[in-house]
């Protein structure tokens, strides 16, 4: 007689469901009750989140709902968003596959199907932390290594001065988005604080009638559905660290469509505060040799158009061209025509530089999700096929 | 025994002769288009036939002039023909007999309102020439103004009706001034009695006065005559001095006004550059070279054979036409127009349209008829259209070397054509009478509405830059319209069980094979709407560098899905049966409405295209009519409850007192 052998993971199913949480609990977690419940949850945020982007633009619609754990409704009442529903449908998804269930034939496919789901959430959560983007302009003849995310901006402090008489040179890079209102920055080694009044997504910037260099005030301007559009400012100021009343000390402005950095001394410290765009180094240099745009003949309307780009890296000198559909990948990084502008003779290209590590996630997981379908419905047709011909030979 | 034999023959004749007439009117219905393409038979035994070969640039697409023709008529006035006259006869008339073509009804008023108040009388036919519209001309023009006034978005349906009928009019204008530079000018003609200058014979010939293409080559002429008028005193001129001066003055008024405006029938390599002319256009690039350039002076020969009625020389000239723009070096070549000429004569979805119907017919005489033939002669008619709809489909990617389905259009005729299959499919496995009714009805639905869109012009656009990739374009698009097929196929399956429901709650054995039906055509729908949508996301990954992006486009297939999966994972816990799951599909059907053409009319994304106004009622009007018939169909269901309760309630009263 063959014993049967319990797995150590329904060992561990076991245990969880007698002390970690009630059996009826577990039940319930994985439950398929859960599952539609999420899923309409779902089903609601992206009719919601679609319908908010006609008046607020694709990206604040991925910030309020697809991007973030929870939308607030009137500011006030608090509603599940795409992250909490996701993580909610994952734990399910989890508690489900911990269910002891016969693997049969039948079952097989809804089981890789689910696989692949779970491969798609996870990969998709963990591809978000790495994936970084930008894009780059360049005329014929010119060249970069180094590219910029007009979507993520960096407040940037640079700090010059000496103390206790030995010189020192320092920058410090702020994430824009991570930054709070009301937040103060410790300018060490200087003896200043830096704190944050206002920031602003996105703003319009006045000068001074006497210095054109000097703003004088930030206004908000509505938020534009083209984030690579946005300006943003930040209303600041720089007190002593040991000021007890930082609110008495007066405005200060530093605005992304100013040329000019915002300079301010304390002593024999000097602050130089500036927001710039996040930048991307590239593994290579990319020069633009020559852009060209096929027309449809006789219309404005583009048929095909592409850069020939020089590429220069370690190891790596050659031509190579760029268009849509056709993209080069390099390591991590994928290069994509992007747009156009100028005109004939004149051309720039613009181009959008992606660095994904794990770029090949998805496909692996929507492989997975097809072939799971793929055989769970040839398994169901061909029981149902077989029933209808015992019925029709009944 | 001879009886029996009789009595047999007789049934099988009886069941035979259904699918005989099935048979002749599918064969007739793909005569019929080559008979109604063909010349008009009643006007003139003279055929402009052979001008429908000439080939014309529009919209970037060069296409035979057969197709411009039926698009520009179905634009002007939303048919195909104009009284017996076919698209081509009717342009050849506005081309070189304007005066004559102004008297065509070709302006479709569809507001009897605008007529009024343009002071037109209202015709029947909802048709007028432009003579009659040019009498309105200073009152369209004024509404026109002022409509230009409101923004896009709100303007009403008089406001649309006056910017589409102006645009129409200025469009016809050009069409019909566009062999104007060939037309004999009065004002070009000098009376040879006044004449104390040797003066050439084409302006003083009495019985043609000269054109404007005429008095180019008399460029020098008219140069050394202005030299020497130059040189006397304006007391001076002779009578035929003042009339050189008048047409020279003409001749650089009418120069500055020329443009290249369609249409563009003359091609020209310039710098290793490719242009392409109309005459006017010609004539004011090249000046008087324009008059010896060979398609020009072949479409000179080509009016003068039309107005005299003369067919050789027209068929002459239009062969030395076409030679002479063939011999331009083009790169790629002009391709051969004949397929798309025959793409035109079939109208292949117009009559797989006019089939469904009568298999439609058909299909629902069978639910009330015993007779086996009925629902064998739906199916050989459907068969028939598919067949037609596959030889449209299978045309338009041979002329336009394209995978099936690159635009709206084509999108409704290929799910008409996978509404077919899926409906065949159930016929096979005898799902009746819903097999039937979906190929015919849903099939004749979807191609009478790709029908409407056609009607917005030329169907065969060129693809945008992002468009150009043959591989994710086919996989993507096909992938995703069969989602859609399915999904719209579920739920129109749906509608038949709900009614069935409604009207026949007894037939267990219908009720459970529609139900089957249901679930397996919207798992069908589900699994194309998955791997399209994935596949989707890889074209995105590879064109924009992102897999998702959650455009509207993309969150509507992703919400497709996710009802989908909301309602087969419902279904696993029991919580709905058949009448669930129908309305599920409905919903799902449309939730694939709102995502294929709702999408468009948010005005935001990367995939807004395609928007019309169509497309905005045709969606109204069908989510109104899904919450109609399921409003309708929860009061039916109540009331059978309620009548089924009272029933009870009545038997066990009865039981009461009889106890």
């Amino acid at each position: 007689m063959r014993r049967y052998v319990e797995s150590p993971v329904n060992v561990l199913v076991k245990s969880m469901e007698k002390k970690l949480m009630p059996r009826r609990f577990f039940s319930w977690l994985s439950s398929l009750q859960v599952t539609v419940s999420a899923l309409f949850c779902l089903a609601v945020l992206v009719v919601w989140g679609t319908l908010y982007q006609v008046d607020h633009g694709i990206y604040a619609a991925q910030e309020h709902f697809f991007r973030a754990w929870f939308v607030w409704i009137g500011g006030v009442l608090p509603f599940p968003a795409v992250k909490s529903v996701v993580a909610v449908l994952s734990v399910n998804l989890l508690a489900a596959a911990f269910r002891r269930r016969p693997v049969t034939i039948r079952t097989m496919g809804i089981i890789i199907l689910h696989i692949g789901v779970a491969v798609l959430i996870g990969g998709s959560a963990i591809a978000s932390r790495f994936v970084r983007e930008s894009a780059v302009t360049l005329a014929e003849g010119q060249g970069t290594d180094t590219t910029y995310d007009f979507k993520s901006w960096q407040l940037v402090v640079a700090l010059n001065g000496n103390s206790g008489g030995e010189p020192y040179s320092a920058i410090r890079r702020y994430d824009l988005k991570r930054l709070r209102e009301g937040r103060r920055i410790n300018l060490a080694p200087t003896m200043t604080t830096l704190t944050l009044r206002h920031i602003y997504r996105n703003c319009g910037a006045t000068v001074s009638p006497h210095d054109s260099q000097t703003i004088i005030s930030l206004k908000p301007v509505n938020t534009t559905s083209d984030e690579e559009r946005r300006v943003p400012g930040v209303v600041f100021s720089i007190d002593a660290r040991d000021d007890e009343q930082p609110e008495h000390s007066p405005d200060r402005f530093v605005w992304a469509g100013s040329p000019y950095p915002v300079l301010f001394a304390y002593g024999s410290d000097t602050i130089i505060l500036s927001l710039q765009p996040s930048a991307l180094p590239l593994p290579l240099r990319i020069t633009l040799t020559r852009f060209t745009v096929d027309w449809h003949p006789g219309t404005s309307k583009a048929k095909s158009f592409r850069s020939r780009l020089r590429i220069l890296g370690k190891n790596i000198d050659r031509e190579i061209v760029i268009e849509m559909n056709r993209p080069f990948r390099y390591r991590s990084f994928t290069f994509y025509q992007m747009g156009y502008g100028g005109g004939e003779g004149h051309y720039s290209s613009t181009l959008a530089i992606v660095k994904n590590p794990l770029r090949y996630l998805p496909y692996v997981a929507s492989l997975i999700i097809v072939i799971g379908l793929f055989f769970h419905f040839i398994v169901k047709m061909w029981y149902e096929i077989s029933s209808l011909r015992r019925n029709r030979r009944a | 025994m001879h009886d029996d034999r009789r009595i047999t023959l007789s049934l099988s004749l009886r069941r035979a002769l259904p699918v005989l007439a099935c048979v002749v009117t599918a064969i007739s219905g793909c005569l019929f288009p080559l008979y109604s393409a063909a010349p008009s038979r009643t006007s003139s035994p003279f055929s402009v036939e052979s001008l429908g070969f000439v080939m014309i640039l529009e919209n970037g697409r060069k296409k035979p002039l057969d197709t411009y023709a039926r698009n520009k008529l179905l634009q002007f006035s939303g048919k195909r023909r104009i009284g017996k006259a076919t698209a081509l006869e009717w342009l050849s008339r506005l081309f070189f007999d304007p005066m004559r073509g102004d008297f065509d009804k070709v302006f479709l008023i569809n507001n009897p309102d605008v007529a009024h108040t343009l002071g037109i009388a209202p015709q029947r036919s909802r048709r007028y020439s432009y003579a009659a519209l040019s009498r309105a001309a200073e009152a369209i023009d004024r509404y026109y103004h002022s409509a230009g006034k409101t923004p896009a978005g709100q303007q009403s349906s008089f406001e649309k009706e006056i910017i589409r009928i102006y645009a129409n009019l200025i469009e016809y204008r050009t069409l019909a001034s566009a062999f104007g530079c060939m037309e004999p000018d009065d004002d070009f003609h000098i009376a040879a009695a006044d004449s104390t200058v040797g003066l050439p014979d084409a302006v003083t010939d009495p019985q043609r006065a000269p054109s404007f293409l005429d008095m180019l080559r008399l460029n020098r002429f008219l140069a050394e005559n202005m030299t020497r008028i130059h040189q006397l005193h304006p007391d001076s001129l002779s009578a035929t001095d003042k009339a050189i001066v008048r047409i020279t003055k003409k001749m650089y008024r009418v120069s500055d006004a020329i443009e290249n405006s369609p249409p563009h029938l003359i091609p020209v390599v310039e710098q290793g550059k490719e242009r392409w002319m109309s005459p006017w256009g010609l004539v004011g690039a090249h000046r008087s070279a324009a008059a010896g350039n060979p398609a020009m002076q072949a479409m000179v020969k080509i009016r003068i054979a039309y107005l005299r009625g003369d067919q050789s020389l027209f068929n002459d000239a239009v062969a030395s036409f076409d030679n002479a723009v063939r011999s331009v070096r083009l790169t790629p070549p002009l391709p051969d127009p004949s397929l798309e000429l025959l793409y035109n004569k079939i109208n292949a979805f117009f009559i797989a349209k006019i089939l469904l119907g009568f298999a439609a017919l058909l299909a629902l005489i069978a639910l009330f008829s015993t007779c086996r033939a009925v629902p064998k002669a739906s199916i050989v008619i459907i068969a028939a259209a598919w067949l037609l709809c596959s030889v449209g489909i299978l045309l338009r990617m041979l002329i336009m070397h394209h995978p099936p389905i690159t635009n709206l259009y084509e999108t409704f005729i290929f799910v008409a054509w996978s509404m077919m299959i899926i409906g065949m499919v159930l016929e096979v496995m005898r799902i009746r009478p819903i097999g039937l009714l979906t190929a015919s009805l849903a099939g004749f639905i979807f191609l009478h509405i790709a029908g409407r869109y056609a009607a917005d012009g030329d169907t065969m656009g060129m693809l945008a830059a992002i468009l150009n990739s043959g591989f994710w374009l086919t996989t993507h698009i096909i992938t995703i319209s069969l989602g859609y097929a399915g999904c719209m196929g579920a739920g129109f399956i749906g509608h038949v069980y709900l009614t069935q429901r409604l009207l026949f709650p007894q037939k267990t054995d219908l009720l459970r094979s529609a139900s089957r039906a249901v679930y397996g055509v919207f798992a069908f729908g589900l699994l194309f709407a998955v791997i399209g949508t994935v596949t989707g996301g890889m074209w995105a990954d590879q064109a924009w560098g992102r897999f998702w992006g959650w455009d509207p486009k993309e969150n509507g297939a992703l919400l497709i899905i996710l009802w989908g999966l909301i309602v087969f994972h419902y279904r696993r816990t029991g919580g709905i049966d058949g009448i669930g799951l129908s309305i599920g599909a409905i919903v799902a059907a449309v939730l694939v409405m709102c995502t294929w053409i709702g999408v468009n009319l948010l005005g935001t994304g990367l995939h807004s295209y395609g928007f019309t106004a169509l497309g905005a009622k045709m969606l109204l009007g069908y989510a109104g009519f899904e919450v109609l018939f399921l409003a309708v169909f929860g009061a039916g269901l109540w009331m059978c409850k309620r009548r089924g309760a009272g029933k009870t309630e009545a038997r066990k009263a009865r039981r009461r007192s009889t106890g």
